[in-house]
C-alpha cells in the first residue's frame, strides 16, 4: 500500500504539545510496522521549515529519502491572517492535488483540528473517492463547552468549517473508545475505529541507578524545591476542565498530619496568569505556602524523574479525549487516581482508582486512603505496571494498517482514479491554474513559484548543482579556481551515475542559485539546454555540491539554501582550510569572522569534503567546538586534489621575457616557489634566506611564481627594488599556466615554506615535474609527501638557508630524497576520488 | 475597457508603490479620507470597497513620505553597490583595510550588507517574476492570462 502521512501536526507550533508527539509517534510506528510491500510518504507543509527540520531527522534511517515530499503555498494561511480565505483555498487545492500526484491508496490526516493561528491546511474533502481518506480524531472537547471554546464567532466558524472536512474523510480512527463512540454518535455514517495511542518513549520507570544518584535532586529545574517530604503530582492546564480547583480543594481539607506530610506539586506550564491562579486557589484552601511546589514547563526527561518519583500521582479533569499524562504517569510506575469521566477511565482501567471529579469531598477520601494506606498504594502501583501495557504505538499502527487493509483494493466504480502532477502537460496544467485562478488575484508570482517548487520540473534527471559562484562573477586565477575549473571539467564530462551535472552560481544582491547558462556557453561551449541564467528548479534527491569558495555569498544566500536543504536536496560544500580561523594574523582583518560565519552556515547541512586529512581533522575539531550537536552528526570526508597542469583548463600565453628568464633559470640551481605572495606563504623568510645563502657564496636562484596577495607592500616592494632581481631572483606575477609548467620543468627543486596550508597544490605540482621538494614539516605535507620530500623546522632566515645548503650537500651525493613517492594524482583521478565519496 | 482601466490602475499601484512605498501609503490614507474617490478607484482595481475612513490611517505627511522613500531607496543603491564591490578581489584587498579606520561606517556596512539569514524564519515564497525559475515562469504564464482573462 502507498500511505501519505499529513505530518503537519508535528510542524506548526503544536509540535512541541501533544499534538506533535502524536503524529510524530504514530507516524514512526507506521513506518516501523509497515510491510515491505507498503510505501510511505511523509508529507509536510513547506511553509513550516523548523518542523521540516525536525522530521527529517526523527525519521532519518527509518524511511528511505524519497520518502518525504513538501508542498508549498502562498501564504500566510493562518485563518486568523488578514484576507486568508483565497490563500487557504490556493492552498488547499495544492495540497489535495499534491496528495493525488502521490497516486496513494490512503492519506492520512494526523489531526485536522490545531488552532486558528496557525497554518494548518488539510481539505481531505478535496480528494478522490479512490483514495481511502483517513483522519484521526483527538476530541470534541470544543463542542462540550462552546461558551468556553467557542464564543468567539471567527474561532466558531473556523472549528465548524475542520468539522465539515473530519466528517468528509471516509474513515476516522480514534485515540479512545470515548471518542470513538462521541464521533459515531455525532457522524452516524462514518467509519469509525478506536485505535488508541501511547506516549513518547522517554516515559519508562526510573531505575535503580537512577534512583541512588539521587532521583528528584539530580533534576536540575527542579532541585531544591522539595523538601525531602513525599509528595503527590498534578500535571496539566489550569483551566476549569482540568479540574485543578477540586484536587486543591480536597488536598486543603485533608487532615493536617496528612497533608503536610505531604506536598503538592503542579506542573503547569510557565504562564505567570495559571500560577497566580493556582496560588488563590491554595489560598483560598488553607494550603500553607511551603506544602505547594509550582512548576513551569518541564522537558520528558523531567517529567519523568517527577512521575517516578511521586507519591501519588493525581488526575482530576472532567473531560478529556484520552488523558495522556495518566498514562505517562503509570508508564513511570507511579500511583494513580483519576477521574471517572469521559475516556479517562479507559485508560485507568481500575474501578477503585476512580473518583468523581466533582465532588471534592469524595476525592478527599480518595486521597486520604491512597497517602495512608501502604496496601492501596501497591495495588495502584502494580496496576500500572500491568495497564500500561495495554497501549503501544504499534499496536494503535497495526489496527490502522489492518483497517485499511481490509478495504484496500476495493474498486470504486464512480470514482476518479488520482491525478498526477498538473506540470505532466500544458493541458492539465492549465486545467489546474484555472481551478486555482478565482483566488490568485494578485498572487501569481507566488502561486507560481509555489506550484513550480511543489510538484517539480517534470522529466527532469537528478541534477548535481555545481557552485561555480566565484569563477562565474570573476577568476580569481588562485589555486581555488583551478581545483573549480579542473573538477567542474572532468564533472561535466564525466558526469556522476544518475546525475546532470549543472553548473550554477549566485551573487550577493539577488536571492538563490542560478543555472550558470551563459558564463559556461561562452567559456566552456557547454550548453546546458536552459535558455539563460534561470533560477534553478531543484527536486528532492538533487545534490549541491558547494565546489567554489564564496565565504561571503554562501552566508547571503543561507536562505536560499535552507530551502534547498528542506526540500530534500542534499548539501555538500569543499573545504579548502581553515586558515582564516586558525591564522588570522594572515589575513585581512575581518575575514576570520566572514570564514567562521561561511563554516557556521555551511555545517548546518550534509557534510563537507576536505582537500585533506589534516583539514578534515582541523573542520572536526572546529565543528566539536562551534557547531551546535546535532543527532545525526555533520559528515567530514576527504579527497586529494590533482597536478597535471595540462588537464585543469589551462591558461596559456608567453610574455618575450620568458625564454630569456627560464634559460637563466636552467643556468644555476633553482629553487622554485609556487602561490601568492602572502605573509603566510613564508616568502620572506626565503628571500632573507637566499639573501644569507648569496652571501655565502651560494650560486643559486629563487624564482617566486605568484601574484602579489595582501599585507606583503614592504616585502613586494623588497623584491621589485632587489638588486639579485633579473639577476639570481625571479618574480613572476599572473602568469599563464603554461608559463608555470616550463617554471616548474627549469627548477631544480620546490620550496614550500607556508606556515599554514590546506593542501599545497605546488607540492603535487612539483612531485609531477620529477622535482625534488623542500618542505615546511607540517602535518598536511608529511600526509601529501611521506618520506619523499626534504623537510625543515624554524621560521628564522638561517634555518631555511641551512636546510637549503644542506639539500644541496645531498643532492650533490645524490642522496636528496626524491618525490617518486609522492600520491600524484591526476585531475581526473582526483575528481573520481570526489565522486567516489561523496554520498551520491 | 473596463479591464484595461483596472490593468493600468494595477500597474501604476504596484510599480509605484515598489519604488514609493511611503509616498504610495500616504496617497493610499489621504484618498481614503474619501470614500467615494476611493471607492472608485477601488472599484477599478478591483479592490474591495471600504465602508467609512479607517480611524487609525493618517497620512503620513509629503515631506515625511518623499524622505523615507529617498532615504529607502539611497540606501538600497548602496547595499547594493557594496554588495557587488566587495566581492571584487581587489576591493577586498585596497578598501576593506582603508575601512578599519573607520569602525562605525565598517559596522554598519557590515551589517547592512553581511547580515547573515535568520535560519528558523518562516519559509516564504519568491516574491519577483524574475527570481522565478523556469518552471515557474511557465506556470506564472499561465496564471497571468487567467487573471487577464478573467477580467474580460
Amino acid at each position: 500500500m502507498r500511505i501519505a502521512i499529513d505530518m503537519q501536526g508535528a510542524q506548526t507550533s503544536s509540535r512541541f504539545r501533544g499534538i506533535g508527539r502524536y503524529t510524530m509517534g504514530f507516524a514512526r510506528a507506521i513506518a516501523r510496522i509497515a510491510s515491505k510491500d507498503d510505501q510511505i510518504f511523509l508529507v509536510m507543509n513547506g511553509r513550516l521549515g523548523p518542523g521540516i527540520d525536525a522530521i527529517r531527522r526523527e525519521f532519518s534511517g527509518l524511511v528511505p529519502p524519497e520518502s518525504f515530499k513538501v508542498w508549498y503555498a502562498p501564504g500566510p494561511l493562518a485563518w486568523t491572517s488578514q484576507n486568508a480565505h483565497g490563500r487557504r483555498a490556493v492552498a488547499e487545492k495544492i495540497w489535495a492535488r499534491f496528495m493525488e500526484s502521490l497516486s496513494p491508496d490512503a492519506v492520512l490526516c494526523c489531526t485536522l483540528f490545531d488552532n486558528p493561528g496557525e497554518e494548518l491546511i488539510a481539505a481531505p474533502s478535496l480528494l478522490p473517492a479512490s483514495i481511502q481518506t483517513c483522519a484521526i480524531v483527538h476530541d470534541f472537547i470544543p463542542l462540550h463547552q462552546p461558551e468556553v471554546h467557542l464564543a468567539n464567532a471567527a474561532v466558531a466558524e473556523w472549528y465548524d468549517s475542520r468539522l465539515e472536512e473530519l466528517k468528509s474523510a471516509g474513515k476516522l480512527f480514534c485515540n479512545s473508545e470515548f471518542v470513538a463512540q462521541e464521533s459515531k454518535e455525532r457522524f452516524p455514517e462514518a467509519d469509525v475505529t478506536a485505535i488508541s495511542t501511547d506516549t513518547s518513549e522517554v516515559f519508562r520507570p526510573l531505575t535503580d541507578d537512577e534512583r541512588a544518584k539521587g532521583g528528584l535532586a539530580e533534576c536540575t529545574p527542579v532541585a531544591g524545591r522539595f523538601d525531602g517530604r513525599p509528595f503527590i503530582l498534578y500535571a496539566g492546564g489550569t483551566d476549569e476542565r482540568k479540574n485543578l480547583r477540586t484536587l486543591i480543594e480536597a488536598y486543603g481539607a485533608l487532615p493536617p498530619e496528612i497533608r503536610d506530610a505531604h506536598q503538592l506539586a503542579i506542573v503547569c506550564g510557565n504562564h505567570p496568569e495559571s500560577h497566580r491562579r493556582v496560588v488563590h486557589m491554595a489560598e483560598k484552601a488553607d494550603i500553607p505556602g511551603r506544602n505547594l511546589i509550582l512548576l513551569g514547563y518541564l522537558d520528558d526527561e523531567d517529567m519523568r524523574t517527577l512521575y517516578g518519583s511521586c507519591e501519588l500521582f493525581v488526575f482530576p479533569s472532567l473531560d478529556e479525549g484520552f488523558g495522556l499524562p495518566v498514562l505517562e504517569a503509570m508508564r513511570c510506575g507511579a500511583p494513580v487516581i483519576a477521574s471517572n469521566t469521559s475516556s479517562i477511565p479507559e485508560v485507568v482501567g481500575l474501578d477503585e482508582a476512580l473518583f468523581d471529579p466533582t465532588d471534592a469531598d469524595g476525592l478527599r477520601h480518595k486521597l486520604e486512603e491512597a497517602l495512608t494506606c501502604e496496601s492501596f498504594r501497591q495495588r495502584l502501583k502494580d496496576h500500572s505496571a500491568r495497564q500500561q501495557e495495554k497501549f503501544s504505538w504499534d499496536a494503535s499502527a497495526q489496527k490502522f494498517l489492518e483497517r485499511l487493509r481490509e478495504d484496500a483494493g476495493q474498486p470504486h466504480p464512480q470514482a476518479d482514479a488520482p491525478k498526477p502532477s498538473p506540470l505532466e502537460n500544458p493541458e492539465d496544467l492549465f486545467a489546474f491554474c484555472r481551478e486555482l485562478s478565482p483566488d490568485t488575484r494578485g498572487l501569481p508570482v507566488q502561486t507560481a513559484d509555489a506550484i513550480a517548487r511543489t510538484f517539480g520540473r517534470p522529466g527532469l534527471r537528478r541534477q548535481m548543482f555545481v557552485d561555480i559562484s566565484e569563477l562565474c562573477h570573476i577568476d580569481a586565477g588562485t589555486g581555488i579556481q583551478r581545483v573549480t575549473r579542473s573538477i567542474l571539467a572532468y564533472l561535466l564530462k564525466h558526469p556522476p551515475k544518475g546525475y546532470a551535472v549543472r553548473p550554477i552560481y549566485a551573487t550577493s544582491d539577488r536571492p538563490g542559485y542560478r543555472y550558470a547558462h551563459r558564463y559556461m556557453l561562452k567559456n566552456y561551449g557547454f550548453d546546458d539546454g536552459e535558455g539563460d541564467d534561470y533560477a534553478v528548479d531543484f527536486s528532492s534527491g538533487d545534490m549541491f555540491f558547494g565546489l567554489d569558495l564564496q565565504s561571503c555569498i554562501v552566508p547571503q544566500q543561507g536562505v536560499a539554501l535552507l530551502r534547498m536543504h528542506r526540500h530534500g536536496v542534499r548539501l555538500w560544500f569543499v573545504v579548502y582550510d581553515l586558515i582564516p580561523i586558525q591564522f588570522p594574523q594572515y589575513v585581512h582583518k575581518g575575514n576570520e569572522q566572514i570564514h567562521a560565519e561561511w563554516l557556521s552556515v555551511i555545517t548546518r547541512f550534509d557534510g563537507a569534503l576536505c582537500i585533506s586529512r589534516a583539514v578534515a581533522d582541523d573542520l572536526r575539531a572546529w565543528v566539536k567546538k562551534n557547531a551546535p550537536e546535532r543527532a545525526d552528526g555533520y559528515d567530514i570526508r576527504w579527497f586529494h586534489l590533482g597536478s597535471d597542469i595540462k588537464n585543469s583548463v589551462p591558461s596559456k600565453g608567453l610574455p618575450a621575457s620568458a625564454a630569456a628568464t627560464l634559460s637563466a633559470m636552467k643556468n644555476r640551481p633553482t629553487f622554485l616557489m609556487v602561490s601568492t605572495v602572502e605573509p603566510r606563504k613564508g616568502y620572506a623568510q626565503a628571500l632573507a634566506a637566499f639573501e644569507l645563502l648569496w652571501k655565502r657564496g651560494a650560486d643559486v636562484n629563487l624564482a617566486i611564481v605568484g601574484k602579489e596577495g595582501w599585507n606583503v607592500k614592504t616585502l613586494a616592494e623588497r623584491l621589485r627594488r632587489h638588486p639579485e632581481n633579473g639577476r639570481r631572483l625571479f618574480w613572476l606575477k599572473g602568469i599563464s599556466d603554461e608559463y608555470l609548467e616550463k617554471a616548474y620543468d627549469a627548477a631544480s627543486a620546490v620550496i614550500m615554506a607556508s606556515e599554514a596550508e590546506g593542501f599545497g597544490l605546488a607540492v603535487v605540482e612539483g612531485a609531477r615535474h620529477k622535482k625534488p621538494l623542500i618542505l615546511r614539516d607540517l602535518p598536511v605535507f608529511r600526509e601529501i609527501a611521506g618520506d619523499s620530500a626534504f623537510y625543515f623546522d624554524g621560521l628564522r632566515p638561517d634555518d631555511l638557508a641551512d636546510a637549503v645548503t644542506r639539500w644541496l650537500a645531498l643532492d650533490a651525493e645524490g642522496k636528496a630524497p626524491s618525490s617518486d613517492g609522492v600520491e600524484r594524482l591526476t585531475w581526473a583521478e582526483s575528481a573520481r576520488q570526489l565522486i567516489q565519496r561523496l554520498p551520491l | 475597457m473596463n479591464s484595461k482601466i483596472k490593468s493600468v490602475v494595477r500597474s501604476v499601484h504596484s510599480g509605484i508603490g515598489d519604488l514609493f512605498p511611503s509616498m504610495k501609503t500616504d496617497a493610499i490614507r489621504r484618498i481614503n479620507r474619501h470614500p467615494g474617490l476611493s471607492n472608485a478607484l477601488r472599484s477599478a482595481a478591483g479592490i474591495e470597497p471600504i465602508e467609512n475612513p479607517p480611524e487609525d490611517e493618517a497620512p503620513i505627511g509629503f515631506v515625511k513620505a518623499v524622505r523615507q522613500d529617498a532615504e529607502r531607496l539611497t540606501k538600497g543603491v548602496v547595499v547594493r553597490e557594496a554588495r557587488k564591490l566587495v566581492n571584487q578581489p581587489w576591493v577586498r584587498n585596497s578598501v576593506l583595510p582603508v575601512l578599519d579606520h573607520t569602525p562605525r561606517f565598517r559596522a554598519w556596512l557590515k551589517r547592512s550588507v553581511f547580515e547573515p539569514p535568520k535560519f528558523d524564519g518562516q519559509e516564504t515564497c519568491v516574491g519577483a517574476v524574475r527570481d522565478l525559475s523556469r518552471q515557474g515562469l511557465i506556470v506564472y504564464g499561465v496564471l497571468s492570462s487567467l487573471e487577464q482573462r478573467g477580467d474580460d
